[in-house]
């Protein structure tokens, strides 16, 4: 059994508006998944319904192959979770805090949270209270890795570290974590930051996934291509895997995916004076697929 | 996790429990500092129970969800591997933990202040209607608790404190309302004798209080186990429609067990009783019965009714008060001693051209041959009391009210209690708002002249007023201020004349009992806690003939009733602490003692019959034929 998550034809409303539509989706063991998505399309709409914050309105969700319903708490125990604003118990003490969500996880280690807390510099004695935003941050991963989750849940979770800290979560913790089997499904708008890391990437838009893809197999076949016309440029233009058009009086740039001989052969066909085809970043093929 | 939640909630509203403690150091400084002043006490404990702890209550409750909610962190709560409704129900027992340790404080505090301690004992709280009533102790932690389940229930429903805080208040004077109105139309479905059971309305108001909380906590559960709180509008409505539900079901199971109640019948009650020729005649809450006690038959002669007053029975009549307690109404009613030809004479009526508008009739008395009836009515406050007498058919009826400005008491409530052969109705008048414990005057109303005497003398301890057999005498005590003693005097009704009987610094009279031919009146008075005074009055002598001390090992609250046997020769009486009868000859010597089974609980003496002594049973709806000769008992009733 590869896989720990499976979600089949979830959907959500909230009043009128359709959050998100039939979603399908799978996550195998030990790898990183990103979730992309623009505010408000649903991603973090998504993550709460994973963990069982809020209702989905229908649709199930599976985990290691077993249904789980909204009432459902047991499953919650392997995974941890980090919100994007993290609440604690302002009059509570590192050392308390941490106690107190020991006893909800089985598989807490008291030594790996010490170990955590030295890391980020934090000192057990302080009130939660006066902890600045980027140290709460920093306590909120620890007390979500000191539970030796099999999956970890981030709901951009990043946006409020410093620059160390971002860059030793993002390198060292992430590996350390994919070392010792963890699964991570890693929501965030900083894009730029889910390069170094993602293996499998989910774009939300619409309601729906838009890609879901392997990371490098997105990398590789996503190109921008820019067509130069001898005269003006042609008006029908309507071919699939075209997700962007920029025309100007007589030049276009496109990005397309998949990029392959097939598509390269389509765009020959309206004689383009001259075809320029390069690589985006991960930042420029999610705006491409959410424009 | 129990374990840690408790400590966390407990840490949390820490402050709250110690500034509870700090009000309640101050209750106890001032209960110290001011201890001569009972009513001041009294207030500080009834503030203190009916106002402090429900709002503390109160604020436990709607501050339960505050920490998480009010930044939008339920999502943390949820996140936690902890099903929904376990953290719902441990915070719930956490907070109610606080509460119930702050109460629990209180009670221990009020041990060791005897004046606190007597009120929380013995006062009893009006929950409705007459006769019933809720310890203060009970609903010191009731109230408290349904309070907080009320405010916990909602306290996620917004995250403002204040709003839960007042919703909550809101929800307690509505729900309040919507009980009484409910309990006071519900009530139409018992019969009357019901109404009067006891406990009935206590039960009721636990089992409302029960069911709405319980509705509270369970729609609260249910929706913060499955409702959606990113939507509040949803969150609200699905609270909102399983709160709905569960009152409705709460209704229903309360409207159920009153119907289950008035069929099966309640407790049986048995509320007035009176000797008259020998019979004895009762009413209970199955109905009106004689017990014909030469032939040793009981019989059913009318319907069940609540009759609280004594009867008036003559030359084959009687008439009685029935109180519809649902509406506060009482009826007159006359029939005939075998249950025939039952008509209703006076009730109060709403009806301004009716001549008993407003007017609840107060007490009633047949005339010595039947043929006439007079009853006292009471208008409302502020007016005379009036006296009406009619002929027994039910024509020439007259009235008059009744009010004697040398009396010197604005509010008083007649009673007539005897009506002479020579056609005098003798009334006594009881100060009303009082406890009842005096009366100022003793009234002679003629209804054929239309003239009337008043006795100005006050006189204490008014049920032990005993008038004779034939209705030719009364004996009544007072207290003679100048002497500052108890005196027990006669009056002649016919012709009227005073005499005093005795004289003696006594505590309180204990029992009065006319010899069946008027010749002899016995009475007893407690002279201290532990001495009784039992004496026999001879009329024809004008004198004590007979006297004896009795002792008691420990005093005894209730009267102590004595009566005439074996043609007015003996006497019979009853202690009912002591749980024997004793037999005593003219001498006053003890002739016969006869233990109370134990199965029969306590009992209380009523009045001897022909052949033997009718007795009811304090706790139960029983009446027993005691045999004196035989000292066999037998169930009458």
């Amino acid at each position: 059994m590869n896989e720990i998550l499976r979600i089949e034809k979830l959907s959500k409303s909230f009043g009128a508006k359709t959050v998100l539509k039939n979603l399908q989706m799978t996550i195998e063991k030990g790898k990183v998944y990103g979730l992309l998505g623009r505010n408000g399309e649903g991603k973090t709409t998504l993550i709460r319904m994973i963990m069982g914050i809020i209702p989905a309105d229908s649709g199930e969700i599976f985990y290691k192959e077993k249904k789980i319903s909204f009432r459902d708490a047991s499953y919650k125990k392997e995974i941890g979770y980090i919100p994007e604003d993290p609440f604690f118990y302002d009059w509570m003490t590192i050392k308390e805090l941490l106690d107190f969500n020991a006893s909800f996880y089985p598989a807490w280690e008291s030594s790996k949270a010490e170990q955590y807390l030295k890391r980020f510099s934090l000192d057990q004695k302080m009130k939660v209270k006066n902890l600045s935003r980027g140290m709460r941050l920093k306590l909120e991963l620890t007390v979500a890795l000191a539970a030796s989750p099999e999956l970890l849940v981030l709901d951009d979770p990043t946006s409020g570290l410093d620059v160390p800290t971002r860059q030793d979560f993002l390198k060292n913790i992430i590996e350390e974590l994919l070392e010792g089997g963890t699964t991570i499904l890693f929501s965030t708008h900083l894009v730029h930051e889910l390069e170094r890391i993602v293996e499998h990437l989910y774009i939300l838009h619409g309601g729906s996934l838009v890609l879901d893809e392997d990371y490098e197999g997105v990398k590789e076949l996503t190109r921008r291509v820019r067509l130069a016309f001898q005269d003006t440029c042609p008006e029908a233009f309507d071919l699939d895997g075209v997700l962007s058009v920029e025309r100007s009086r007589n030049r276009m740039e496109m990005v397309v995916f998949p990029w392959n001989e097939e598509m390269e052969a389509k765009l020959k066909r309206f004689n383009p004076l001259r075809m320029e085809v390069e690589a985006l970043t991960l930042e420029e093929i999610f705006s491409s697929f959410v424009s | 996790m129990w374990g840690k939640t408790f400590w966390k909630e407990w840490k949390e509203k820490i402050n709250i429990f110690f500034l509870a403690l700090v009000f309640q150091v101050i209750f106890v400084f001032l209960a110290l500092t001011h201890s001569s002043q009972k009513e001041f006490i009294e207030l500080l404990t009834l503030t203190m129970i009916l106002a402090f702890f429900p709002l503390v209550g109160l604020l436990l409750g709607s501050s339960a969800f505050y920490s998480e909610f009010k930044d939008g962190a339920w999502a943390f709560l949820f996140s936690r591997p902890v099903p929904k409704w376990k953290v719902w129900l441990s915070k719930y027992l956490s907070l109610l933990s606080i509460l119930l340790s702050l109460l629990a404080v209180f009670f221990f505090l009020s041990q060791v202040l005897p004046q606190v301690k007597e009120i929380l004992e013995s006062y009893q709280f009006p929950v409705q209607f007459v006769g019933q009533r809720i310890s203060l102790l009970l609903l010191g932690v009731l109230f408290p608790v349904y309070a907080f389940t009320i405010a916990f229930s909602i306290s996620f429903l917004s995250e403002k404190q204040f709003v839960i805080i007042f919703s909550s208040l809101f929800l307690l004077i509505i729900l309040d309302l919507i009980a009484y109105f409910y309990q006071k139309n519900i009530f139409s479905l018992l019969p009357p004798t019901l109404l009067f059971s006891s406990g009935i309305f206590k039960e009721l108001f636990l089992l409302l209080t029960v069911l709405v909380a319980s509705s509270f906590f369970l729609a609260s559960i249910l929706t913060f186990s499955k409702a959606d709180f990113s939507q509040p509008k949803k969150k609200i409505l699905f609270f909102g429609k399983f709160l709905f539900l569960f009152l409705l079901i709460s209704v229903a199971v309360n409207t159920v067990w009153i119907g289950a109640k008035a069929h099966f019948g309640g407790k049986d009650y048995i509320h007035s009783w009176q000797l008259f020729e020998g019979d004895a005649y009762f009413s209970s809450n199955k109905g009106i019965y004689k017990f014909a006690a030469k032939e040793e038959r009981l019989k059913k002669i009318g319907k069940p009714v609540i009759s609280f007053n004594p009867f008036s029975l003559a030359k084959g009549k009687m008439a009685f008060l029935a109180h519809r307690l649902k509406n506060d109404q009482v009826e007159l009613w006359l029939m005939n001693q075998d249950g025939s030809q039952r008509k209703r004479l006076a009730w109060r009526s709403q009806s301004k051209e009716s001549p008993f508008y407003q007017l609840n009739p107060s007490s009633c008395f047949l005339s010595p041959d039947g043929e006439k009836i007079a009853w006292t009515a009471l208008p409302p406050k502020g007016q005379a009391p009036l006296l009406f007498w009619m002929n027994s058919d039910g024509r020439r009826m007259r009235s008059r009210p009744l009010a004697w400005p040398s009396v010197g008491y604005k509010n008083f409530k007649p009673e007539i209690i005897a009506w002479t052969e020579n056609n005098n109705i003798v009334l006594l008048l009881r100060e009303l708002g009082k406890s009842g414990l005096s009366f100022p005057a003793i009234l002679i109303f003629n209804p054929e002249t239309e003239t009337s005497t008043i006795l100005t003398e006050r006189i204490s301890r008014p049920y032990e007023i005993a008038v004779s057999p034939g209705q030719n005498y009364l004996a009544y005590c007072y207290r003679n201020e100048t002497e500052n003693k108890e005196v027990l005097s006669l009056l002649s009704l016919n012709p009227l004349e005073k005499e005093k009987i005795y004289i003696d610094d006594f505590i309180v009279l204990r029992g009065l009992a006319w010899s069946r031919d008027e010749g002899k009146l016995a009475f007893s008075v407690e002279k201290s806690k532990t001495e009784l005074f039992l004496a026999v009055y001879s009329l024809k002598e004008k004198r004590v003939v007979s006297s004896k001390e009795l002792s008691q090992d420990e005093p005894c609250l209730y009267p102590l009733v004595i009566d005439w046997i074996f043609k007015n020769q003996k006497l019979v009486l009853n202690d009912p602490c002591h749980g024997y009868i004793q037999v005593l000859d003219e001498k006053l010597n003890e002739e016969k003692r006869i233990k109370t089974p134990a199965s029969l609980k306590k009992v209380l003496l009523l009045f001897a019959l022909d052949k033997g002594v009718l007795f009811k049973e304090r706790e139960r709806a029983r009446l027993w034929e005691l045999n004196l000769e035989a000292e066999e008992w037998k169930r009458v009733y």
